[in-house]
């Protein structure tokens, strides 16, 4: 069974994804701060990690992603650099970051809008997760 | 006598009449000057600048400052020297309060020898200077002019008139632009309010609607049919309430002049493109016909992505939501002489002509669109123009009730 971490510091979010995701059939770990999450990926080794934007500051999510991605050779989380990673967002969020993949920015597989929808979300889960077997 | 005395006197009088009138008309005219000068901005700092230059100027003064007063003191806000605008100030930056000088105090301008002016002493203009010009400077906050004259000799009276004259269209001047900046911040604050509180709803609306849509997707609990259709209302009603906050917050960001990008050209056929992708599958679930023309050649507009991307959302967008199932949409760019021309045709349910012309109008929704059970929040719209406006462009409406809807979008070329 894969194993997905959530991460997302509101526990109502947390709970609806961590729903829908055992629903499909995965094995589901919580995380709801950054640190929380890093300690939890070395934990766990997941298959792959569901990520929010705003947490701590309404950019947390998106340096855990580039400390995860961190292209340092001797970065401490290199082992977990190839888990798919898919970011929460809310499209009119009050940052003024930019939404939207860039690889040479925001290394993430994909973003989907919060609230999310079960099957949407689950298709994601799914394609990303065979991209990574078939790896 | 001699004839000629008399003529010689006249033609000697009216040479003088001549030269005096020249010097009035001269002054006349750099009276208007600075007077335009200075009420062509709304900005409090470019207008004591403009004023102490201009007064620098038509007076022929060594140098001009205005100060203005802070706590019991005055502090100096713009400083300007003959012939070359004050980079550095070199008056003294702060002078006591106007209470020490008591003709200023009481509303008077008062034209007093250099050598009774005791903060000159530090100035390079000293030694040319002969007398100083204080003229009290009336607004909240008050304060005062100094003007440092490099002779007593002309007529007191009427340069004292004329300098105040300026000083007076100075005051008013600066009286419009402390209101146009106060009405700025006002609005920044309302803008930062509506987005702080907009935020702060989203956030539980938002979580109670993925715990609504996490139960009513989880086979676990064994709904009853009639549960399941009391979830769904719910959650449509959440869907509603959540579109209502992000058009808020859409309009709040669009209105605060903080989050305001500066307009840049913008390459556009890429902006349509991602849009109609990113509306493709709603599109495609009404079974609608989508067609998209761009032409090949790149066009620039002067904008922003984020506005444009905002105008063509909307109006992409309210194309898909209010036609019908299988019927068309016709996306059209074309480059104009001096403008890009957007199309965006439906053939949607239309808008009567009575509500064509409140289009636009904060919250204002088509009694057709809201019978259509089409859920909307009327705010669309109201940013579309708000940005079109930001970028100089224009929109026109074409539409018949059951047929159909053409938006057409002007925008000035980068």
């Amino acid at each position: 069974m894969a194993k997905i971490l959530v991460v997302d510091d509101d526990p109502d979010l947390a709970l609806a994804a961590r729903l829908i995701l055992q629903e499909g059939g995965y094995a589901v770990v919580e995380a709801h701060s950054s640190k929380e999450a890093l300690d939890t990926l070395v934990r766990e080794n997941p298959d792959l990690i569901v990520l929010d934007v705003m947490m701590d500051t309404t950019t947390a999510g998106f340096q855990l992603a580039l400390t995860l991605r961190s292209p340092d050779p001797d970065s401490q989380y290199k082992a977990y650099q190839n888990i798919p990673i898919i970011m929460l967002t809310a499209i009119h969020e009050t940052t003024n970051i930019r939404f939207g993949p860039d690889e040479h920015y925001l290394p993430v597989e994909a973003f989907l809008d919060k609230p999310v929808e079960p099957i949407s979300f689950l298709k994601k889960v799914g394609e990303l997760l065979a991209i990574r077997a078939a790896h | 006598m001699s004839i000629e005395e008399p003529i010689q006197e006249s033609v000697e009088h009216a040479s003088a009449m001549i030269a005096a009138l020249r010097v009035q008309q001269q002054r006349l005219t750099a009276l208007t000057d600075v007077m335009r000068s200075v009420s062509a901005t709304l900005d409090t700092a470019a207008v004591s600048q403009r004023l102490v230059d201009g007064l620098c100027t038509v007076l022929g003064a060594n140098a001009a400052g205005l100060y203005l007063a802070e706590g019991a003191r005055l502090r100096l806000q713009a400083a300007a020297r003959a012939g070359q605008l004050c980079a550095e100030p070199e008056l003294p930056g702060l002078l006591p309060d106007t209470q020490t000088i008591p003709q200023v105090h009481q509303g008077r301008a008062v034209l007093i020898p250099v050598s009774e002016w005791q903060p000159l002493a530090a100035l390079d203009v000293t030694a040319i200077t002969s007398s100083v010009l204080l003229i009290p400077f009336h607004l909240p906050p008050d304060g005062i002019l100094c003007i440092y004259l490099p002779s007593m000799s002309e007529a007191e009276a009427e340069i004292v008139a004329f300098a105040r004259a300026l000083v007076d269209h100075g005051v008013v001047a600066m009286q419009h632009a402390q209101a146009h900046e106060a009405l700025q911040r006002a609005e920044k604050q309302r803008s930062q309010f509506v987005r702080v509180v907009t935020h702060e709803l989203r956030s539980p609306v938002v979580g109670a609607q993925s715990m609504l849509r996490a139960v009513m997707h989880s086979s676990a609990y064994g709904f009853t049919a009639e549960q399941r259709d009391i979830l769904g209302r719910l959650s449509r009603r959440m869907d509603s309430l959540l579109d209502l906050i992000n058009d808020l917050l859409s309009l709040a960001a669009t209105r605060a002049s903080d989050y305001q990008q500066p307009l840049v050209s913008v390459h556009i056929q890429p902006i349509v493109r991602e849009t109609v992708e990113y509306l493709r599958f709603q599109s495609e679930e009404k079974k609608h016909r989508m067609e998209v023309v761009l032409p090949p050649l790149p066009i620039h507009i002067l904008g922003t992505k984020d506005g444009f991307q905002h105008i063509l959302e909307n109006l992409v967008g309210n194309a898909v939501k209010y036609t019908p199932e299988g019927g068309t949409i016709r996306i059209a760019l074309r480059r104009e002489q001096h403008t890009a021309r957007l199309r965006v045709e439906d053939s949607g349910i239309g808008i009567p002509p009575e509500a064509l012309e409140q289009l636009g109008q904060e919250f204002f929704r088509a009694a057709n669109a809201k019978a259509a059970g089409v859920s909307g929040t009327g705010l669309g719209l109201t940013m579309v123009r708000l940005i079109l406006d930001r970028f100089g462009g224009r929109m026109q409406v074409e539409s018949q009730v059951n047929s159909g809807t053409t938006f057409i979008i002007e925008l000035p070329l980068a």
